[in-house]
C-alpha cells in the first residue's frame, strides 16, 4: 500500500480519489482503511474517499456486499420489467433496488460505521482534516434505464426502478404527495385527477427525482453525525463504459472481440455535461469516470485524449472534471499531461470561466425529456443545462433563460419562484398544461391578468408578457409534446424565438457539424473557443462571427494537436493574432482540440444589465426579509407596495 | 489487500490489444435488432450510429459489400441476464459467445467473423482438450522482467479459470522475492496446489499474445532457456514441444 503511494508520489500525483467497496469496508478486520489513511496523512497526500455505492469499482459486484445483489428480491427492474445489468468488469451483475429496505439498512449502518471510523480518526489525527475528504455521489438512480429505449437515446425513455420494493413506495408517496392542501383544492376530491393511470408515468418521473434527493440527503447525514468536521463534497459521477446505453454495444463489442465505440462514449460525455443535479447542499459537480476495465483503456491514444480534453472542457467547466485510473493517466504522454493540467488549473483558477445561459426544468434529470429539450440542446449547445429543481437556477448568476418542460408539474409556490425570478431582467417560458394545482393556475392567470401581453401564434401559439424587467412566455402545450415528438419545424421556430427574447446567442458558430465547440470566457479579456473534432478525419470548416474579431492561438493555455489555423487567404504563422474578420478558416485534425482566443467580442454590457438586475432583486428581497422581521404580519400585498 | 479478480492485472497480460487509429480494415457490421429495426449497430472502428432507428434491409441494401451480422434484442436481454449467474468478467465473455448465436447475417461468412473473439494462446490451453492432461486444480504464475513488470497468478479448477490475482509475496523475505524457485514453492504451500512458474520478458510475453500459433517460439524458448519455466517439469517440455513442432 505504502509502495504504491510512493510510486504515485514519485510521478508527481498529490492527490487522488478512491473508492471505499462496501463489501470490503464491512468486513475490515485488519483495519485496512485505517492503515491506507494513515499512509496517506504520512506522506502528506490528499485523498476523496467516495463512500456512494458506484459502478465501476474495481471489485466484485462493484465493491456491493455478495449476498445483498445475489438476493433475486433486491434486484431492481427497469421500465420495461428487465433487469438492469451492469456489463462491466470485473463481473457483470444486476443493479440492486435503492428502495429494497435489505439495502438500505445495510448501506445506511455502512455509512454510520465509517462516520465513526473517520471521527475516531479525526480525533487521534486532527492532520487528517486537511488530508482526507469524503465524497458522497448519485449513485445508482441514473442507471435505471431499459438498454432498448436509450440504446438511441442515452436517456431515452423513463428512468427508474420497477421493483416491487419501488412501486409501493410510489403508491405510498403518490398518496401522501396528493394529499398536500396544494392539490385538494378547490374540493378534497381534486386530488384524484392527479392520481390516475394516465398520469403513472408522469407521477413517477417526480416521484424518483424526489427518491434521490432524499436518498442523497440522508447519506449526507449519515456521514456526518459524527465527523462534521470532515469536508463531504457531493459528485454526480457518471461511468460512460457502465451505462446502460451501452449494454447492447458492449455486447457486440465482446462478441466480435472489437474494441469501444469511440463516438457513443463521446457523445455520451455531451449528455452527461448538460445534465446539473442537485445535492443535499450545493450543485453537485458533475464528474466523468474513465475505468480501465471497459472499453475505454482499448481506444488509440489519440482518442483517449480527445475523450479526456471534452470530459475536462464540458464538466470541468462547470466545476466538475474527471476521474481516470492511475495507470491510464500515466500511460498517456508527458506533454499531453501537461497540458491537460495546464487547463484544468486555469479551469480551477477560474482563468477560464463557462457561463450557463439557459436552464431547462424539467420533473426528472435521467429520464427522456421530449424534443423541446432536444432542439434546445441543438441550438444552445453547452450552455444549455438540464435541471430538476427550481432551487438551482435561482443560484445561477449567469442565467438568462428558463424553459419549463411541460410535464413538469406546477405548484403555487414554483409559479411565484418563477416570475420573481423572470422579474429581475430574465426571460422564464412555461407551459400552459393540464399539470397545475388550481391554486399554481390561479396564481399564473393573475400574474398574466395584471402585465401587458403580446400574443404570437407562429404555428406554435405563446403568450409574451412584460414582468418587472424580465418576461414571461406562456406557451400552448400541444399534444404531441408531453413525452413525443412533436412538429419540428414549428418547435426549432419557438426555441429560435425564446433565445431571441432572451438575447441569448452563440458568439460563433462553426460551418460543419461534425466540428461542435466550447466556449468560455476568459477572466481578463474575450472569450476562449475550443473547437473539437471528434472524427477520424480532418475537418475543414469556418468559424463565423458576427462581427469582425481578431483571434490567436490560445497555445499558453494548451497547444492543440499540431492543427492550423489560417484567415481566407491562409497564413503560415498561428501562433500571432491575424487581422480582424468575421470568418476564419480552421483545419481540425482527427481528434483534435484547437484552442482560440478570441478578441473583439465584449460582454460588458450583458454583464453589467445581468448585475443590474441581480441586485434589484437582491435589494428587494433583503427589503422584504427586513420589513417582514419588523413589521411581523406584513406579508400580503408587500410586493405591490415595494413595486 | 489481495482481489480475488483482479482484472486490470488480468488484461494486462491477456487483452493488451490497443485500437490503431485510423486502420482501414474492413469488418463486420454487428446488429441488435427489433424486428427489422435497428436498435444498436457496431462496427469496429467506425461510427454507423445514423443507421439506428432504420431497418437492417436499408443498412443491408446501402452496403451490399459488407458482412453484417444481426441478433435479436430479446435474445440479447436474455443471454446478458443469465450471464450473471457467471462469477467473473472472463467466463462471462466465453458464455455470451457461446451462447449468443446470430439470428441472420448478409453472408455465409460469419464463422470467420466471430472468430475475432480474443483468444489467448494460455486461456485457450487451459480449457482445449490438453487440460484433461493437467491436474484438477493448479496455478499458473507469470512474471514479467524479474519483478520489474506485471506478474499474475491465474488458479484453475477442472480446465476453469477460477481467480486471478497480483499475489501478496509479502510474507517471503525480501531476498527469497528474487528467486524464481522459491516464488513458486511459497506460492505453492500457501494455496495448497501445484504451481507451474513462467518467468518471461515483456517483449517474449506480448509476442507470443499478439501470435496465432506461438507453440513452436515456446518450444524454442523451452529449449533456450530452460529457467523461465519454473520448476522445469519433462512432461510439460514434452507437451509445449509436441504442440510447437507437430501442432498438436
Amino acid at each position: 500500500m505504502g509502495s504504491r503511494l510512493d510510486e504515485l508520489l514519485k510521478q508527481g500525483v498529490i492527490q487522488f480519489a478512491a473508492f471505499i467497496p462496501w463489501q470490503v469496508a464491512e468486513s475490515d478486520i485488519s483495519h485496512s482503511l485505517n492503515r491506507f489513511l494513515q499512509a496517506v496523512i504520512d506522506r502528506r497526500m490528499k485523498v476523496y474517499l467516495i463512500l456512494s455505492p458506484e459502478v465501476g469499482v474495481h471489485y466484485p459486484n462493484s465493491g456491493l456486499p455478495k449476498d445483498v445483489v445475489s438476493r433475486k428480491e433486491n434486484s431492481a427492474q427497469h421500465s420495461q420489467f428487465g433487469k438492469v445489468v451492469v456489463n462491466l468488469p470485473p463481473n457483470a451483475f444486476n443493479l440492486p433496488s435503492l428502495f429494497a429496505p435489505d439495502f438500505n439498512k445495510r448501506y445506511y449502518s455502512f455509512l454510520n460505521r465509517l462516520d465513526g471510523i473517520l471521527s475516531d480518526l479525526s480525533k487521534t489525527q486532527p492532520q487528517m482534516l486537511s488530508s482526507v475528504k469524503t465524497v458522497l455521489t448519485g449513485s445508482f438512480w441514473k442507471y435505471y434505464r431499459s438498454p432498448f429505449l436509450s440504446a438511441h437515446s442515452p436517456f431515452g425513455g423513463t428512468c427508474g426502478d420497477y421493483s416491487s420494493h419501488a412501486a409501493l413506495a410510489f403508491r405510498q408517496k403518490t398518496e401522501s404527495f396528493f394529499s398536500q392542501k396544494e392539490f385538494m383544492d378547490p374540493t378534497p376530491v381534486a386530488a384524484n385527477r392527479w392520481k390516475t393511470r394516465s398520469l403513472e408515468e408522469l407521477n413517477r418521473r417526480w416521484f424518483y427525482q424526489q427518491s434521490e434527493d432524499v436518498f442523497r440527503n440522508r447519506s449526507y447525514q449519515s456521514i456526518q453525525k459524527k465527523s462534521s468536521a470532515l469536508d463531504v463534497f457531493e459528485f454526480e459521477l457518471f461511468t460512460p463504459e457502465a451505462d446502460t446505453s451501452l449494454t447492447y454495444c458492449n455486447f457486440l463489442q465482446m462478441i466480435s472481440g472489437g474494441h469501444a465505440d469511440f463516438a457513443k462514449l463521446s457523445s455520451h460525455i455531451e449528455e452527461c455535461a448538460s445534465r446539473v443535479a442537485m445535492a443535499s447542499q450545493s450543485v453537485a459537480s458533475s464528474f466523468i469516470h474513465w475505468t480501465s476495465m471497459g472499453g475505454f483503456r482499448m481506444l488509440a491514444e489519440a482518442e483517449k485524449q480527445f475523450l479526456i480534453l471534452k470530459s475536462l472542457l464540458l464538466l470541468g467547466g462547470q466545476g466538475g472534471g474527471l476521474l481516470i485510473d492511475e495507470s491510464e493517466w500515466l500511460s498517456l504522454s508527458k506533454n499531453f499531461r501537461n497540458r491537460a493540467e495546464a487547463l484544468a488549473r486555469s479551469l480551477i483558477q477560474n482563468e477560464l470561466q463557462m457561463r450557463t445561459q439557459v436552464h431547462y426544468l424539467v420533473p426528472h434529470l435521467w429520464s427522456h425529456s421530449g424534443i423541446l429539450w432536444e432542439e434546445l440542446q441543438k441550438k444552445a449547445g453547452p450552455q444549455a443545462k438540464m435541471i430538476s429543481t427550481l432551487d438551482l437556477v435561482v443560484r445561477e448568476k449567469f442565467s438568462q433563460l428558463l424553459i419549463v418542460d411541460p410535464c413538469f408539474i406546477m405548484t403555487r409556490e414554483a409559479v411565484q419562484k418563477l416570475t420573481a425570478w423572470a422579474k429581475a431582467g430574465r426571460v422564464v417560458v412555461v407551459p400552459r398544461s393540464q399539470f397545475y394545482s388550481e391554486s399554481a393556475r390561479l396564481e399564473l392567470e393573475q400574474v398574466m391578468a395584471q402585465t401587458k401581453k403580446i400574443e404570437v401564434d407562429l404555428g406554435f401559439p405563446f403568450q409574451l408578457h412584460a414582468i418587472g424587467d424580465g418576461k414571461l412566455v406562456v406557451y400552448d402545450v400541444l399534444d404531441q409534446l408531453i413525452l413525443k415528438d412533436g412538429p419540428l419545424l414549428v418547435l426549432q421556430n419557438f426555441i429560435n424565438t425564446v433565445l431571441s427574447i432572451a438575447e441569448v446567442e452563440n458568439s460563433c458558430r462553426l460551418g460543419d457539424s461534425r466540428l461542435c465547440q466550447v466556449t468560455f470566457e476568459q477572466k481578463n479579456h474575450g472569450i476562449a473557443v475550443f473547437v473539437l473534432n471528434g472524427s477520424r478525419r480532418q475537418v475543414s470548416a469556418d468559424l463565423l462571427f458576427k462581427h469582425n474579431v481578431r483571434i490567436s492561438d490560445l497555445g499558453s493555455v494548451f497547444s492543440s494537436q499540431s492543427a492550423s489555423l489560417a484567415q481566407s487567404p491562409p497564413v503560415e504563422d498561428a501562433h500571432p493574432p491575424v487581422e480582424p474578420a468575421n470568418r476564419f478558416s480552421l483545419d481540425v485534425p482527427p481528434f483534435g482540440v484547437l484552442p482560440l482566443s478570441i478578441e473583439g467580442l465584449s460582454f460588458q454590457e450583458l454583464r453589467e444589465k445581468q448585475a443590474a438586475a441581480r441586485i434589484s432583486e437582491e435589494t428587494r428581497v433583503s427589503a422584504q426579509l427586513a420589513a417582514a422581521s419588523e413589521l411581523p404580519g406584513l406579508d400580503e400585498g408587500f410586493e405591490e407596495l415595494w413595486s | 489487500m489481495e482481489l480475488t479478480y483482479d482484472w486490470k492485472g488480468f488484461q494486462n497480460f491477456f487483452y493488451s490489444r490497443k485500437r490503431v487509429a485510423n486502420s482501414n480494415a474492413v469488418v463486420p457490421i454487428y446488429l441488435v435488432v427489433d424486428g427489422r429495426a435497428i436498435v444498436t449497430v457496431f462496427s469496429d472502428g467506425e461510427d454507423l450510429s445514423d443507421w439506428v432507428g432504420s431497418t437492417c434491409d436499408e443498412l443491408i441494401a446501402e452496403l451490399p459489400h459488407r458482412e453484417v451480422i444481426l441478433y435479436d434484442r430479446e435474445k440479447v436481454d436474455q443471454w446478458l441476464a443469465s450471464s450473471v449467474d457467471v462469477v467473473h468478467f472472463y467466463d462471462q465473455i466465453q458464455y455470451l459467445s457461446q451462447e449468443a448465436k446470430p439470428q441472420g447475417m448478409s453472408k455465409s461468412r460469419h464463422k470467420n467473423a466471430l472468430q475475432a473473439v480474443n483468444k489467448h494462446f494460455l486461456l485457450s490451453l487451459t480449457r482445449g482438450g490438453w487440460a484433461r492432461l493437467f491436474p484438477s486444480t493448479y496455478g499458473i504464475y507469470i512474471r514479467l522482467d524479474h519483478g520489474q513488470g506485471n506478474s499474475l497468478f491465474l488458479v484453475f479448477q477442472r480446465g476453469k479459470l477460477q481467480t486471478f490475482h497480483i499475489p501478496d509475496l509479502s510474507g517471503m523475505i525480501s531476498d527469497r522475492r528474487k528467486n524464481p524457485e522459491d516464488i513458486v514453492k511459497f506460492l505453492s504451500e500457501r494455496y495448497l496446489m501445484p504451481v507451474q512458474g513462467l518467468f518471461l520478458n515483456t517483449s517474449e510475453w506480448v509476442e507470443w499474445s499478439e501470435l496465432a500459433n506461438p507453440w513452436p517460439k515456446i518450444a524454442a524458448c523451452l529449449k533456450r532457456h530452460r529457467e523461465k519455466f519454473v520448476p522445469f517439469r519433462w512432461s510439460l517440455a514434452f507437451l509445449i514441444t509436441l504442440k510447437g513442432h507437430l501442432g498438436l
